[in-house]
């Protein structure tokens, strides 16, 4: 997949639905609207038979079998964080680690606090042989990587709408129902603290996501300080290794590593999560 | 390498060579026929090299085989290139079934003093008044390779006469390297990690030496050192190096154990020990001396000795040590390299619950038992696992680190029943056959029978009532991942992020320009009222205009008195709400008090005060004004509160 495709779609392949009507439902302002067109969805058109058969294959010990289930259940539009998850257990039973990695930190970033995909994902980086660690990491950065860790997104923009919306709510009262006035100020002190803190979690969260991040697919891939074979070899990167797309050129990306290093990848030895 | 060229029975005869030939021939019949019991005579020569550099020695040796009678000293006339001298000569008889054999060799050091290929002899011996030819050997010199530079070099030509001693210069004070030194050696060059190399230091001297120890011990980082005790009688050896004769013993050995991969070169240290010196001149005393405890010497030993002090620094080492190979490594693989085998017991077959049980294992082999790991039980149901203590014995004979390590852990079962202790894994790398060997434990049955004091307790708990159990952590016995999840429907989608999304971006600008506005309602509010005075400044002029635009209306519907009435309220109201004052408290006289002590120009003051007094006038006479003159006052008014607008009141 192109790294051009996911910036500007979703993450899953072949994203389906039309941008405005994904913009419409993103917003939640028809909230009841979506949950009714995603029940009518999952009456009719939820793969639910294939997933269970997929489930039984994987069950049975076929994990190849069971991962095209789930790969098709995806490109059908059913990027459901279980579809995805299943997959990545498929994936790391039959051995593809890179693979399993990546379906699991997809489904991660739609269920964040899902404890067993953070298990699994312990499990399978326990691994992998690189040491990807922030070097001498500030403790205030790694605390509010734990904090915002557990979110998307999504939750902490719609979190930072619903509290701005309050807000304005607090200041509508005040003008129109002065008699509130004494009640209001502790309240509207708290709501604008809030507020500023969401706005700073907004920007860690950003901070942490705005870049794609990529996968090594390969067993051991060289990775060097230009888009070229010709350049200079800065580190060797092993399956499993991670790393967010800073640049890209048509056949290399420029990736930077936990720990800050960074240089360039072959782009057909590592893949978008 | 030694060189022998057989000249056999050759008699020396210049005048009858046919005649000799004959001899030959009816000489060799009659042996294989009649088998007559004496042999005839053999000369040899045999050369302890045949290749040597300039300064080396050899030894010649010529064997005389079955001679009868005396002989004469070969005649050695001066050999071309060399300096010699006579070892001696020795003699040996056997006798076996009645035949007797006889040896006489008479011994020389040649030492060589220039290059080429040379010919050594022919020689000449007398047997029994006979002259008997002895064959030529041929050796090659070569230029000295300065292995050991310092070497004193032998006398000058060599052309002087064979006995006599050399005019060899022995060290003086300083005892040269050439005399003594010390090899430090490996008996491999390559070993894999953990797989020993034996390191040993030799001794070689031609002096009278005493090894006394180490000065600084060898520097062996990276390795794991197992000295192997010194042997009770130094073994001494003689040995040629270089050409030289040396007498030569191991002084130190050590199993190095490499720990990690890759080449290593071992600082051997310096050794220390003293170097006796005889100071004498004579050449044969100092071969037959103690250092070779060779062939006796007429000569008595007159001489002095010295001792000196000598530090030898022996060449340093290199290792290379290779990493044990990943293919075919074992799971179980803990680092053991050499070549092992491993027992396993337990100390009672039958126990009861509660009592330990002591589950032992022995590694018995060759190599660093002390690194090997012994393989531990992982968690075991039912039963409590304490610590296990390891004691490891090691011999170090024959050069071979061989030993035992036996660990024993106790176990205590906690419930009745009976159990199998699993079989350990053990493996180990035999660098003889460069594989990993694997191994395996036997299974130990145990049978715990269930424990009488729990039968006595039991009647407490009759009816039913519960008794608190030892709590215990549960372990994670191993790490996989979690199964699949197996209802997806409620599992949420992916979705676009909505940061991406402008619609977010401008509900939220909305969101933000409103409460902005909001707040600023809300901020203007609360000013207007809590500022009075600055209200009522700002609001006096609007005021005062609507009060005029009413009189002005009034003026035009003819109503004298309201209009009158109107314009001074209007006065009262502009001029009160400017100064923050009442507007009953308004009148000429206070505000010609108060504004006269402001900068005001006198004009307008002038113009306040006659128009308060006209509207009183106005209000308060009989007579009416007439139309004009009401116009007139309300321009003025209009044109006083437009003029004192424009005042800055403080």
């Amino acid at each position: 997949m192109k790294i051009s495709d996911v910036r500007h779609s979703e993450s899953a392949k072949g994203g389906r639905r039309i941008s405005k009507a994904r913009s419409f439902a993103s917003l939640r302002m028809t909230l009841i609207f979506s949950t009714l067109i995603f029940m009518v969805h999952c009456t009719f058109a939820w793969g639910g038979t294939q997933f269970t058969e997929a489930n039984a294959k994987y069950q049975t010990g076929d994990f190849k079998g069971a991962a095209g289930i789930y790969e098709k259940l995806i490109q059908e539009g059913e990027n459901s964080a279980a579809v995805y998850y299943n997959l990545a257990n498929s994936y790391f039973r039959d051995g593809q680690k890179a693979r399993a990695l990546i379906a699991y930190e997809r489904a991660l970033s739609i269920v964040p606090r899902d404890p067993d995909i953070r298990w699994n994902i312990a499990v399978l980086k326990s691994a992998l042989p690189d040491r990807l660690e922030p070097k001498n990491g500030n403790v205030f950065a790694l605390w509010i990587r734990e904090f915002v860790g557990p979110f998307t997104i999504n939750e902490i923009s719609s979190v930072l709408t619903g509290i701005l919306a309050l807000w304005i709510l607090w200041a509508f009262l005040n003008l129109f129902f002065p008699v509130l006035k004494i009640w209001f100020g502790g309240i509207q002190a708290v709501t604008f603290a809030l507020l500023i803190t969401a706005a700073a979690l907004f920007f860690f969260k950003w901070q942490e996501v705005r870049h794609p991040r990529v996968v090594v697919l390969d067993k051991e891939v060289s990775v060097r300080y230009g888009p070229s074979e010709r350049e200079t070899k800065a580190f060797t990167l092993h399956e499993g290794a991670q790393g967010a797309v800073m640049d890209e050129t048509s056949d290399w990306v420029n990736v930077m590593l936990a720990d800050k290093n960074s240089g360039w990848l072959p782009k057909k030895s590592c893949e978008l999560i | 390498m030694i060189r022998i060229s057989k000249l056999k029975h050759e008699a020396r005869s210049t005048k009858h060579e046919y005649f000799y030939k004959f001899y030959l021939a009816s000489c060799f019949l009659l042996l294989v026929s009649c088998k007559i019991a004496f042999a005839e005579v053999s000369i040899e020569t045999s050369v302890s090299r045949s290749r040597l550099a300039v300064g080396e020695e050899l030894t010649l040796d010529i064997i005389i085989t079955n001679a009868q009678g005396g002989i004469s000293r070969p005649t050695i006339t001066s050999i071309d290139g060399f300096s010699s001298y006579s070892q001696g000569r020795s003699q040996e008889i056997s006798i076996i079934n009645g035949r007797t054999t006889s040896r006489n060799i008479f011994s020389y050091v040649l030492i060589a003093n220039a290059t080429g290929k040379k010919t050594i002899g022919p020689f000449e011996v007398d047997i029994s008044g006979r002259n008997y030819k002895i064959a030529p050997v041929q050796v090659e010199v070569v230029p000295d390779t300065g292995y050991y530079p310092g070497s004193p070099s032998p006398s000058s030509s060599g052309q002087g006469p064979v006995y006599s001693p050399p005019s060899r210069a022995l060290p003086s004070g300083d005892v040269s390297n050439q005399d003594i030194f010390v090899k430090a050696w490996l008996d491999k060059d390559e070993v894999y990690v953990n797989e020993p190399a034996v390191l040993t230091y030799t001794i070689y001297t031609r002096l009278s030496a005493t090894y006394k120890g180490f000065d600084k011990e060898p520097v062996t980082t990276g390795f794991w050192v197992e000295d192997f005790p010194p042997e009770k009688t130094m073994k001494k050896t003689e040995q040629f190096f270089n050409g030289r004769r040396y007498v030569a013993a191991d002084v130190r050995k050590a199993a190095l154990f490499p720990t990690q991969a890759g080449v290593f070169t071992v600082d051997t240290g310096v050794i220390s020990s003293t170097v006796e010196v005889r100071q004498q001149d004579d050449f044969d005393s100092f071969f037959s001396g103690n250092v070779f405890g060779r062939r006796g010497s007429a000569y008595p030993s007159f001489i002095t000795t010295q001792i000196f002090q000598k530090t030898i620094n022996p060449d340093k080492v290199i290792l290379t040590v290779k990493a044990l190979p990943e293919q075919g490594r074992p799971a179980s693989f803990s680092g053991a390299v050499g070549d092992y085998r491993i027992e396993n017991s337990i100390d009672k077959k039958e126990v009861e619950e509660g009592n330990p049980v002591t589950h032992r294992v022995r590694i018995i082999g060759q190599g660093n038992i002390n690194t090997v790991q012994t393989p531990s039980l992982s968690k075991l149901e039912n039963f409590k696992i304490y610590d296990s203590s390891s004691s490891a014995n090691i011999s170090k004979e024959r050069l071979v680190v061989e030993g035992e390590k036996v660990t024993e852990t106790v176990l205590v079962p906690k419930k009745a029943g009976t159990y199998t202790i699993p079989a350990l894994d053990f493996s180990y790398f035999d660098p003889k056959t460069q594989s990993y060997k694997e191994l395996k434990t036997a299974p130990q049955a145990l049978t715990v029978r269930p424990g009488a004091v729990s039968a006595e307790e039991e009647p407490v708990n009759a009816l039913g009532g519960v008794r608190p159990v030892e709590k215990e952590d549960v372990t994670l016995l191993s790490q996989d991942i979690r199964y699949i999840k197996t209802d997806g429907a409620a599992s949420p989608r992916a979705s676009a992020p909505l940061y991406r999304n402008s619609l977010y971006w401008v509900l939220n600008f909305v969101l933000v320009l409103l409460s902005a506005w909001f707040a600023a309602m809300g901020i203007r509010r609360e000013r207007g009222m809590t500022d009075l005075k600055g209200g009522r400044l700002r609001r006096s002029h609007g005021a005062a205009r609507k009060r005029l635009k009413s009189a002005a209306a009034l003026l035009k519907k003819d109503k004298h008195d309201e209009f009158f009435a109107e314009i001074e309220k209007a006065m009262n109201v502009y001029f009160a709400d400017k100064l923050n004052v009442s507007a009953q408290s308004v009148n000429a006289d206070f505000l010609s008090e108060i504004l006269g002590g402001r900068n005001i120009e006198p004009e307008i003051l002038n113009e306040i005060r006659k128009l308060f007094d006209e509207l009183a006038h106005g209000r308060f006479s009989s007579v009416q004004k007439g139309k004009d003159d009401m116009k007139d006052v309300y321009q003025r008014v209009d044109r006083l509160i437009t003029r004192f607008e424009k005042v800055k009141l403080k």
